[in-house]
């Protein structure tokens, strides 16, 4: 039996439910019944994996490809709208962007990108281990990340520095 | 400050203002997500044999188990001997050597001697009508008809391996005394009887 207990597990989930949950909803609706199962399948395992976070984003990698292509051959439209629906981000007051913008333009983005910003910022992982969860090279991986970067700072209404430059000539 | 570094620090301050927003949990159920965690904790270590039962429950856990085995594995088991059986009983079928031919020669008593026609006169019937002697061997009654083709086949046996000489001395022969027929044992029997 795994050697996580219920207070690791119970952490894991304060920490980095969240953004697994946003890590799944990058591929199906039903996100939070995949990362509920992953954890469960932590607490299954007979070795505790040496990194667990990075193991339970490719458990949910896994699982919420697999719950997509569940979901295509449903063709439900409540899940659809279940999904435009769905709030990835919750709101607070001291948030620097506006939840819903955010949610609008990191949706627009192609899915290497979304994956690779989503692990990296909220999921805290390394450029090696999202290279080794998404199967890439570390440079396609950093090649994602500045390029989904690039596109959320022009969605996002923020002004390129070439620009900056030549508006101020 | 260069190109490179005023994007490198747009970028940074992008991810740094996305990094702000906290991602939400949505509708995952933290009660029922220990809950199911506790079952299969409770599930794996009840499957693993070091576990932290008691040496009476691992044990009628163990009788439990292999009962279970037996009710399982009983029907297969039975199915499995009866099918090896009906299989060995084909092999040694296929495999069984041909029955081995002996061969003994029997001693029976000679047939008498019939009547038969002569082929003479038969060849001028014949030769003359043949539609009369045909019709002749039908009115004829079939026992009769049996036996004096038996005649004929005996006597043909006896003139090729014989020569004509002895068609004519059998045929002296049956002309100066027919012998008795004998049907069955009992008139064989009688028969040998009054020869003594």
């Amino acid at each position: 039996m795994s050697d996580v207990g219920p207070q690791q597990l119970a952490s894991l989930l304060d920490e980095h439910g969240g953004a697994l949950v946003l890590y799944a909803r990058q591929w199906c609706s039903s996100a939070e019944d995949v990362v509920q199962d992953a954890l469960v399948q932590l607490v299954r395992q007979e070795r505790t994996p040496e990194r667990i976070v990075a193991w339970l984003y490719r458990v949910v990698r896994n699982g919420a490809i697999s719950a997509a292509r569940a979901e295509q051959r449903r063709r439900h439209h409540e899940t659809d709208a279940a999904a435009r629906e769905t709030r990835w981000f919750t709101t607070s007051e001291g948030d620097r962007l506006d939840a819903e913008v955010a949610q609008a333009a990191l949706g627009k983005l192609p899915l290497e990108q979304r994956e690779t910003i989503v692990a990296r910022l909220w999921g805290g992982l390394t450029f090696d281990e999202i290279a080794e969860l998404t199967g890439s090279s570390l440079s396609s991986a950093h090649r994602w990340y500045e390029a989904g970067l690039v596109a959320l700072r022009q969605r996002l209404g923020v002004e390129c520095p070439e620009k900056k430059t030549k508006l101020a000539t | 400050m260069s190109r490179e570094e005023n994007e490198a620090r747009d970028l940074n301050a992008i991810a740094a203002s996305l990094s702000s927003l906290s991602p939400s949990t949505g509708r995952l159920d933290r009660d029922r997500l220990m809950f199911l965690a506790g079952e299969a904790a409770a599930l794996s270590s009840s499957a693993l044999p070091n576990s932290a039962m008691s040496r009476t429950a691992m044990s009628q856990s163990h009788e439990v188990q292999l009962r279970l085995a037996a009710r399982r594995w009983a029907w297969p088991a039975a199915f499995s001997m009866v099918s090896a059986v009906a299989a060995t009983l084909l092999a040694v079928l296929l495999a069984r050597p041909e029955p081995r031919v002996i061969e003994r020669v029997v001693r029976l008593p000679a047939e008498p001697q019939a009547v038969v026609d002569t082929p003479a006169g038969a060849a001028v019937a014949r030769a003359d009508a043949p539609e009369q002697v045909e019709r002749g061997r039908s009115e004829r009654p079939a026992h009769n008809r049996r036996r004096g083709d038996g005649d004929y086949l005996s006597l043909r046996d006896r003139v090729l391996a014989r020569g004509i000489d002895s068609w004519t001395s059998s045929l002296s022969a049956s002309n100066v005394a027919p012998p008795e027929t004998t049907h069955n044992h009992r008139e064989l029997l009688e028969s040998v009887l009054n020869s003594l």
